[in-house]
């Protein structure tokens, strides 16, 4: 118990972890289709790091986004003759992202943000009912 | 903490209830939050344990200077090291809420008990 009414700061950290993320998913799909030429690097998939916070007193204080992963720049080079950035060999880079897996974390995040939607609820209605002392 | 009408064993023993039970929700919270966190052990909350042996030792100040525990959970990890178990935070996190308006409205009884014996 940091101050008063922090457990709703906790569930918004959760809010905003899972925000992130669902963030690095929709540019990871919004790119999934990128062309580039072979001499150049490919778009690269966006990962997010998270850890843990833990109050003075030893109860949890919700989460935090530590910082952004980059994946692969090699991508995966594919035959595509008629593309304007096609090499001398027919060959265009595109980023080796797995849309089934993009659509996985997609729906983990979004589970996750509302399972702290609902967490603030509850808070709220806890902080309500402590409110009603001595009424 | 002195003895007086206002603030006995009963009133203590709620105050103290209350502060546990909102430690226990900031708990629940942020293992909800870290639900998706690698290598994150869920953790719990008691604070019953010493609750109940300050009220059988009948010390007025040790039942308001109960601190709760905080303990990581021993459920299963997943394979990304992560061991919440959502269900049960829900769970957990409705049952905190009863019980936090329980205490509440003990308290309020309590208060309301005394509103009548000072109106005489």
């Amino acid at each position: 118990m940091s101050d008063a009414f922090s457990i709703l700061k906790v569930a918004t950290s959760g809010m905003g972890v899972f925000k992130t993320w669902l963030n690095a998913v929709a540019d990871n799909i919004a790119n999934i289709n990128n062309v580039a030429k072979t001499e150049d690097p490919a778009f690269q998939e966006r990962f997010i790091s998270v850890a843990s916070r833990v109050g003075a007193d030893g109860v949890g204080d919700g989460a935090v986004v530590t910082g952004v992963q980059f994946g692969d720049a090699e991508g995966r080079v594919v035959y595509d003759v008629n593309h304007p950035y096609a090499d001398e060999n027919g060959m265009v880079r595109l980023p080796d992202i797995d849309l089934s897996e993009q659509m996985v974390y997609m729906q983990l995040a979004q589970r996750g943000y509302q399972a702290n939607v609902r967490s603030f609820e509850s808070a709220r209605e806890a902080y309500e009912t402590i409110l009603s002392i001595g009424r | 903490m002195t003895i007086s009408a206002i603030s006995d064993a009963v009133t203590t023993a709620l105050h103290s209830a209350i502060g546990g039970l909102n430690a226990r929700q900031q708990a629940i919270a942020s293992n909800i939050a870290n639900v998706e966190t690698p290598g994150f052990q869920a953790r719990m909350v008691n604070f019953e344990d010493s609750l109940r042996a300050a009220l059988n030792d009948g010390d007025l100040s040790r039942i308001g200077d109960v601190r709760p525990t905080t303990t990581e959970s021993l459920a299963p990890t997943r394979l990304n090291g992560n061991n919440v178990n959502i269900d049960f935070e829900i769970m957990a996190e409705r049952e905190n809420i009863l019980r936090q308006k329980l205490v509440v409205q003990a308290l309020n009884s309590k208060y309301s008990m005394l509103r009548t014996a000072i109106g005489g």
